[in-house]
């Protein structure tokens, strides 16, 4: 997945339906919501919000909720908090961050797909 | 796996290369360095000393949950390709002690380790299995025997490094086919067929390096194997111990079943007698990193990108006649989150223990059900998935989708709110378990009650789950 271009959307099916080979198995959406194919990790020095902007763009495009503004313990400062075991990866976060060229969140990937 | 490690390894597209260069020259460096994690240290991991000066690593690997060929069902068979993987980053990265037994994975879990493990020399890793002789056909002191020989043909070596009587504490069914309390099990599993002093001459022999317990359930069988200790010499024993644990152990159960001891009593006990100690269920099952939005909010103030599952490892391996803290790692990316946090052990501040502390008194007052999915129960005679259907009704507790009843003269924002909910936990109860082997089709025929180590009862558990249904 290439995040700068865009994210993995979750009503989206298409790759499963179109790969000729059978290496892309057949899902349905609904099947997909439950699929987590990475995880989300923070790089808190290039997020706007330790620059006092008061940005959300990745919590509110998160579609399944796993990701959350908290106080920094340390700071007091609001930092984004990743809930690694609800995410899926789909990388809308990573996509829609604001900062560039190198994003404040990103995707790691998983070796195997989870379901969650 | 990283994209960008994936993108270096190729070694493919020099633009993404130049952006790696570019990254680590520019005051903005971050991602393009690689990753925010780091790499996964193959040299820090804290070791600590067993009884006979073994140095083990204090992330034991688990075998109780390895990685099945067909994703996500646990039928199906295992995948030993991934378990080699597995088994041979666990070794690479300073993990040396390897926990099964012969119930394990349906029996399978043995012989696939044994398969992994025997690709390497055998001073390189550590075995640890147990006697699992809970069945009518093993009781026996030849059949009890005869298990502890299938293991080590299964583990391909001629020693086992520790050994354990398994489930000390649980009932288990005698030669009649009735159930014999937790006191008379052990007495019948372990002393009076001859099997403890049997298994004493093999430690004696050197087939059996250490020898120990595992302990679930009944207290009084746990002080009982204790009051043994002046003539048996346990070399270590195992226990459930996590940050609920500790204290709310009682918690889990439900009214009238006992559960575990608390943790913080075990540990006394063994710390007073200088057992060293082997932790099993750091995660609970893996509830502790599947915590509800308080718990995440409050542990991620602390550190943003700590997962959830370090805190519990850092509970688990803090106290320091800790030997090693097993978990079932199933994936890489477990497996490698753990070596990142216990490489080396940071212990827990006074501060941060008192903020787990709190955490594991909210969690207690939840009612989760305290389900580890070790499947034990498994299979249900009447096509139940038990783990599955307690998942199921955790994650829903977890989510805040509790379906409260409604009152009779709920306004209609409030029927509304329920109506959501209620369709929210249908929908999903029947993408988690298939609608076949959902719970209204328990009988309550009982046969799952005395497997269960946790003591769930699990017919009035499931009873009170189809009235939600």
């Amino acid at each position: 997945m290439a995040f700068d271009k865009g994210y993995c959307k979750t009503d989206c099916t298409r790759c499963s339906e179109v790969c000729p080979a059978g290496a892309i198995k057949k899902i349905d959406e609904i099947e997909k919501s439950a699929i987590s194919i990475g995880h989300a990790v923070t790089v808190p020095q290039n997020c706007l919000l330790g620059q006092g902007v008061a940005c959300n763009a990745c919590s509110r495009h998160c579609p399944t909720g796993a990701i959350t503004l908290v106080d920094d313990a340390s700071t007091g400062h609001k930092v984004v908090a990743v809930n690694e075991n609800t995410c899926i990866g789909c990388g809308a976060c990573e996509h829609l961050c604001p900062v560039r060229p190198f994003s404040a969140i990103y995707v790691e990937g998983r070796e195997v797909h989870t379901t969650v | 796996m990283n994209r960008r490690d994936f993108l270096k390894s190729l070694g493919a597209g020099t633009l993404a290369t130049a952006a790696i260069a570019a990254g680590c020259d520019s005051p903005n460096k971050t991602q393009a360095e690689g990753f925010e994690l780091g790499e996964v240290p193959t040299d820090q991991m804290t070791y600590r000393t067993g009884t006979h000066g073994e140095k083990v690593s204090v992330l034991g690997y688990g075998q109780m949950r390895l990685p099945t060929v067909e994703e996500g069902n646990r039928d199906s068979d295992l995948d030993q390709d991934r378990i080699n993987e597995l088994t041979d980053y666990a070794l690479s990265h300073g993990v040396n002690l390897f926990d099964t037994a012969p119930r394990y994975c349906k029996a399978r879990s043995e012989a696939a380790i044994g398969i992994a493990l025997s690709r390497h020399n055998r001073d390189e890793y550590l075995i640890s299995t147990k006697l699992s002789n809970m069945s009518p056909d093993t009781l026996s002191f030849e059949g009890s025997k005869a298990m502890f020989e299938e293991s080590l043909r299964r583990l391909q070596t001629d020693h086992v490094d520790f050994y354990m009587l398994h489930c000390v504490g649980l009932p288990c069914k005698g030669v009649d086919g009735e159930t014999m309390d937790p006191m008379t099990a052990f007495k019948v599993r372990f002393e009076e067929n001859g099997m403890l002093d049997w298994l004493m001459e093999q430690r004696k022999l050197g087939r059996i390096r250490n020898l120990g317990f595992s302990y679930h359930g009944d207290v009084k069988v746990f002080d009982y194997a204790l009051s043994l200790h002046g003539k048996v010499h346990w070399d270590h024993v195992l226990i459930q111990h996590n940050y609920i644990n500790w204290q709310h152990a009682g918690d889990l159960a439900e009214d009238g079943d006992s559960g575990d001891a608390n943790s913080e009593y075990l540990y006394g006990q063994l710390a007073e007698r200088n057992i060293p100690i082997f932790v099993m269920e750091p995660l609970l099952g893996g509830q502790l990193a599947n915590l509800p939005q308080f718990a995440v909010d409050e542990l991620k103030r602390r550190a943003p990108n700590q997962s959830l599952a370090s805190w519990a490892f850092r509970f688990a391996a803090n106290q320091p006649r800790i030997l090693t803290v097993l978990s079932g790692m199933t994936y890489m990316e477990h497996l490698q989150d753990n070596i990142r946090t216990l490489s080396p052990h940071k212990p827990l501040s006074e501060d941060e223990l008192k903020m787990l502390a709190d955490i594991a008194n909210r969690y207690a007052g939840m009612s989760l059900v305290p389900c580890t999915g070790c499947q034990y129960c498994m299979p249900c005679p009447y096509g139940l998935d038990i783990p599955g259907i307690f998942a199921h009704y955790n994650k829903m507790l977890n989510e805040g989708n509790a379906i409260k009843d409604l009152a009779e003269d709920a306004s209609s924002e409030e029927r509304r709110a329920y109506r959501k909910a209620r369709r929210a936990y249908l929908k999903n109860y029947n993408k988690a378990v298939d609608p076949d082997r959902q719970a209204e089709h328990c009988i309550a025929c009982g046969r799952c009650l005395s497997e269960c180590p946790q003591q769930i009862n699990i017919p009035r558990q499931m009873a009170m789950i189809e009235k939600l249904g």
